[in-house]
């Protein structure tokens, strides 16, 4: 090899040398974009609720020293919380035990169809406003309820399933979710702390167990299907029902109530980037879904929904 | 417009009189490359002393047809030869075929005239760009393997995607948007290693040629670009190989005649041309020894290009050509009582059997039957036994793209003021966007199989090259496509305008306009060539995509000077472009994603479910100052643009810049003839950072709860916050999409090569670095949590940090090429 070539390759190994430092390096901070300074917050408005309230917290950071217990909530309670509803403004004063800010709903009556305005501020983060406007009342139509009874021990197991069926108005944008809830009243054995126990005496109490989707869209838009009739999906109640010899707990007066809520566009585009969101965060390739907002100068969502039940009573 | 454009092309026809009543005569043939009989593309052909002349088609054809002369003088002249003159009578029609030796370094020394060489202010196509692949060959290459793609991402107006990527983006358009063709077949996914290497092999190409605007009306099937590849047709005199050994991959080629006859009908010759990397081999023992030969693992891809040609008479040829190229990664551990073996591979093949005949010495038609396929196949095994009970599984999953097509087209040479070219073109497309089989000793089969689609994509075109006098050259043309998949048929006409004025034999103004249609999608989640990128094709519910290109431009031509300025051509463009419906995958959604998030069980989703539409602009200028010639030769480019998209379903509605938006992008490149013994080269690149989007905050998120004490008992209410606001989900807040900028990417590469011609053949040595002065460029970034204990060992804390992920330091390498 000439005498160049030897220089040459002198260099390369010199370079190679320089070259030996660490291929990840951490980005300074101070060049990374921030939204710390923007207030999270939360409210949902409903002419079915008794009280007007609104979560108002904190974002964390993402860069820099994190806090460890992530079940903070973070709240901000120093904020002004305001709702109008375009003639009249009220101020939601802070409750330290519900760590949110609330009011009666008598002091400012949510009523269909009526625009309301939510202005928020702190001191340290930038003041926000949002507006929602209340959708329409939908009632539901029916309900369908079937029930699955399959063999077990001596007795019977039976799972529950329903849905629900309404009729959307003509020319209003509406979005849908239906919630379910089974309530019943379950009577149990109290037991002596003596050994061997023995029954002292019975006992009743109420208790509530929410329906799960089973199949079908957790939320419904009527874009191509303006004025038609509507159906949920499956609802179907996650515990089986054991009938006979030897059950336990009794429960008796069983009741499927279904809910329509009617929502508006800003909280159907909350919840299904949300939903997104969720499905997404196990995939390592997945495009960042981006949460969208309607407050202004915030994050999170003020949307107004409109509830409408059934309540059916299991045989 | 198409009605504008029918009525300008034959009014423009008639003034001109197609039918000239001047005697004349026709001049035609073949230029070819001495030594080795080459057919030459695009070699200038004309009378002496005029502007009238033409160029030589893909097939080194020529038609010159003029007023008929005792004595006519013809020059013949293309970069990196060495200029031909002849003299011919021209009383009767000829054929002249004509060898042009190479040789570029005594070029610099030739006197030319005015018009003694290719001129870019000459032709009305615009942002088109042909580099010789002896010059790609000189320029300094990562780990030394030289990339037709990569030297195309220097010119200005294409960029590259991420570090070491072989991806095009041209004019604000994606990777998708590029038509790439290897002899006619469109190759589907033009790289290897996840994108660090392309699927071209220098060696066997005879000419690489780029278009980004201006298309003619023979060109369709994509937005941005057609990259229009040749293979060689093989050396017809001798018996000829080259070849090289480099750190990664070694390649050789042959080629030669196979019959005695050296020219004429009957002659034959052949190409042969193979690559394969070897760090699969270097590797396998490392592997083995430190899994005690339990574990073996690798990677290797290779290509083949293969070619022969022949000569049926004298007005017929036939050309048959292939690539076949593949990717593959295993890896197989054998345990105490399990094993398991996991195969990955993708590849492309391509066919074209090409027929060129000669219908008159005006008349030059070629029929083109064309094969090409991509597929990508996955396949892993598991066998594992457990209380003298074997359990085995096996999993199979395919997707992939094949086509079959014809093509017929026409080079017509009425006279030397226009020349035309009519074709018809149809393809067969099967797609299989994706198939899995699962077998299992523990379950009946499982199949999971979307059906193939078969589709079908044809197009008809017209255009005219006219130069009606000293100062204006045109090229009109119209294609209509159509599109037939079982939902949907589309016929949509695209009409086609460029345009130049020359101010001054060396100086022309140009403008251009081009509508193009897509109807094949690629799905592609990170930009960077994976194989698992899937094209699809238009459907009922997927729209084609559609572009329209204006740019305008000036284009100057430096005759005679210095050494240094000889030669040099320099453009300045600028352009508009507007895509619709171009596609991309919503937020969310992953080639991976099999589940629809918006439904709340688990369902299988189409793929057409998991993409949405949108449509983008892109707007900028670029310069490129280009000497191709000369001790001294290489480039400048210089592009400034801006592109936004615009989806429905992304970033709120709102426009954003896509990740490979960029501002400026510089790129210089220098090749130094040191002595006849000595080449430098030098590469240095510049451009603004990549747009991305980073998390800018965290929260909860809730929805609304539904107002009920769901879930409690009457004695133990939920609280009302819990009533209220339901399903805390902690998201991240990431503002509007790509509105981070990564850092800049800079780069220097530098090369020396060392020649010399030995007894019987002549070897290179080259020496080069990559990213000479080691800039850490960024290649992707992610957040880093790191825990410390604290100073009690009972808790800890947690610090977060983004990180900045490179992939090449300086990379120095060496490769011994050789040729004979």
């Amino acid at each position: 090899m000439t005498r160049t070539t030897s220089l040459y390759l002198a260099l390369l190994s010199a370079l190679m040398l320089a070259g030996c430092g660490s291929l990840v390096q951490e980005v300074d901070p101070g060049r990374l974009p921030t939204a710390t300074a923007k207030l999270v917050i939360h409210s949902y408005l409903s002419p079915q609720d008794t009280v007007l309230a609104v979560l108002v917290q904190a974002p964390q950071a993402v860069i820099g020293q994190q806090q460890n217990n992530t079940s903070i909530r973070n709240v901000v309670a120093n904020a002004v919380v305001d709702l109008s509803d375009g003639t009249q403004t009220v101020r939601l004063p802070f409750s330290v035990r519900d760590q949110l800010y609330r009011l009666p709903i008598a002091r400012l009556p949510i009523l269909p169809g009526r625009t309301y305005t939510l202005s928020v501020s702190a001191p340290g983060f930038a003041a926000t406003t949002a507006q929602s406007t209340v959708p329409v009342t939908v009632l539901p139509t029916g309900i369908e309820v079937d029930s699955v009874r399959s063999p077990q021990g001596q007795g019977s197991s039976v799972r529950y399933f329903s849905r629900l069926l309404w009729r959307d108005p003509v020319s209003v944008a509406n979005f849908y979710t239906v919630s379910g809830t089974m309530r019943f009243d379950v009577t149990v054995p109290i037991f002596s702390r003596t050994n061997p126990p023995v029954v002292l005496r019975d006992t009743t109490f109420a208790g509530t167990r929410p329906l799960r989707l089973e199949s079908g869209v957790e939320i419904l838009g009527d874009q191509s299907r303006d004025g038609q009739a509507f159906i949920s999906g499956t609802f179907a109640d996650n515990v089986n029902y054991y009938e006979g010899p030897g059950a336990t707990g009794i429960t008796r007066n069983k009741r499927i109530t279904l809910t329509l809520m009617t929502l508006d566009g800003v909280y159907f585009r909350y919840q299904e980037a949300l939903s997104r969101y969720q499905t997404a965060n196990d995939n390592p390739f997945a495009e960042p879904v981006l949460i969208p907002s309607n407050i202004q100068n915030g994050l999170g969502c003020f949307a107004a929904l409109n509830r409408a039940s059934i309540t059916v009573r299991l045989k | 417009m198409k009605q504008m454009l029918l009525v300008l092309l034959l009014g423009l026809g008639w003034q001109t009189g197609w039918g000239q009543t001047a005697p004349t005569v026709t001049i035609s043939g073949y230029v070819r490359e001495a030594g080795s009989r080459e057919a030459l593309i695009g070699v200038n052909v004309y009378q002496t002393g005029t502007s009238l002349g033409t160029v030589t088609n893909t097939y080194g054809f020529y038609s010159l047809t003029i007023p008929a002369l005792d004595t006519l003088r013809l020059t013949y002249s293309m970069v990196g030869y060495t200029t031909v003159y002849q003299v011919v009578g021209a009383r009767t029609s000829q054929r002249v075929d004509v060898a042009l030796p190479p040789g570029t370094l005594l070029n610099e020394v030739v006197v030319r005239s005015s018009r003694a060489d290719e001129k870019v202010s000459d032709s009305p196509q615009m942002s088109q760009i042909d580099i010789p692949i002896s010059q790609i060959k000189k320029i300094p290459a990562l780990l030394g393997e030289k990339d037709v793609l990569k030297v195309l991402q220097l010119m200005p107006g294409v960029q590259k995607g991420s570090e070491g990527q072989s991806g095009l983006y041209v004019r604000g358009g994606g990777p998708d948007q590029n038509l790439i063709v290897l002899d006619d077949a469109v190759v589907y996914n033009a790289s290897h290693l996840f994108g660090f290497f392309s699927v071209f092999n220098g060696d066997a190409l005879k000419s690489v040629e780029l278009t980004k605007g201006g298309f003619p009306a023979r060109f369709g099937g994509r937005l941005s670009s057609v990259i229009d590849l040749n293979m060689k047709d093989g050396n017809k005199e001798k018996l000829h190989g080259e070849g090289g050994i480099g750190l990664i991959a070694s390649r050789l080629t042959l080629e030669g005649p196979l019959t005695k006859k050296k020219s004429g009908p009957g002659s034959t010759s052949f190409l042969v041309s193979g690559r394969r990397t070897y760090l699969d081999v270097l590797a396998a023992p490392i592997i083995t020894a430190q899994s005690g030969g339990n574990t073996s693992a690798g990677y290797y891809f290779y290509d083949l290009n293969a070619k022969i040609n022949t000569e049926l008479g004298p007005k017929d040829k036939l050309y048959l050509s292939g690539y076949f190229g593949r990717d593959k990664f295993y890896a197989t551990d054998k345990g105490f009582n399990s094993s398991s073996d996991i195969g990955f591979g993708w590849g492309n093949a391509t066919g074209t059997l090409r027929w060129n005949h000669l219908f008159s010495d005006k008349v030059f038609g070629n029929a083109s039957l064309i094969f090409s396929n991509y597929d990508l196949s996955i396949a892993a095994d598991n066998k594992n036994t457990f209380q003298n009970r074997t359990n085995e599984f096996s999993l199979r999953y395919t997707s992939g793209i094949r086509d079959f097509g014809v093509k017929y087209d026409l080079d017509i040479y009425p006279n030397p003021r226009h020349s035309l070219r009519v074709g018809v073109q149809a393809t067969a497309h099967r797609f299989t966007p994706s198939a899995v089989v699962v077998n299992s000793t523990n379950a009946s089969e499982g199949r999971v199989e979307i059906d193939k689609i078969d589709v079908l994509e044809a197009g008809l075109y017209a255009e005219d090259t006219w130069k009606p006098n000293a100062h204006w050259r045109l090229n009109g043309g119209l294609r209509l496509s159509v599109y037939r998949q079982k939902e949907v048929t589309y016929l949509r006409p695209e009409p086609r305008l460029s345009v130049a004025y020359m101010l001054r034999p060396d100086l022309s103004v140009k403008a251009s306009y081009a509508l193009m249609n897509q109807y094949v999608h690629l799905l592609s989640n990170t930009g960077i060539g994976l194989p698992t990128d899937l094209w699809v094709p238009t459907t009922g519910r997927v729209r084609p995509q559609q572009s329209q290109q204006v740019a305008v431009g000036v284009a100057k031509d430096f005759t005679g000077g210095s050494a240094l300025t000889n030669g040099l051509t320099l453009t300045v463009e600028g352009y508009y472009k507007r895509m619709d419906n171009i596609i991309n995958y919503k937020e969310g959604a992953s080639f991976l994603l099999i589940d629809d998030p918006t439904q709340s069980s688990q369902q299988q989703v189409r793929w057409e479910d998991n993409v949405t539409a949108g449509r983008g602009w892109s707007y900028g200028a670029e310069v490129l100052l280009q000497k191709k010639v000369g001790r001294f030769s290489g480039w400048l480019g210089y592009t400034l643009s801006w592109t936004q998209w615009q989806f429905a379903e992304l970033n709120g509605g709102q426009p954003f810049f896509p990740r490979y938006d960029r501002r400026h992008d510089v790129s210089l490149v220098g090749i130094y003839e040191l002595s006849p013994r000595i080449t430098l080269s030098g590469v240095w690149v510049y451009g603004t950072g990549q747009a991305l989007t980073l998390p800018q905050a965290r929260f909860t998120a809730y929805r609304q709860g539904g107002g009920s004490n769901n879930g409690g008992f009457q004695s133990s209410p939920l609280p009302l916050i819990n009533q209220l606001f339901n399903f805390g989900q902690e998201v991240t807040e990431y503002g509007p999409k790509n509105s981070f900028r990564a850092e800049p990417y800079h780069r220097f590469d530098v090369s020396v090569q060392f020649h010399k011609k030995m007894k019987r053949h002549e070897r290179t040595w080259e020496f080069s670095a990559y990213n000479a002065y080691n800039r850490r460029n960024p290649f992707f970034y992610q957040l880093d949590t790191v825990f410390t204990p604290t100073a009690n060992g009972q808790n800890f804390t947690e610090r977060t940090a983004l990180k900045r992920y490179s992939v090449f330091p300086i990379v120095p390498s060496v490769s011994y090429n050789f040729k004979f």
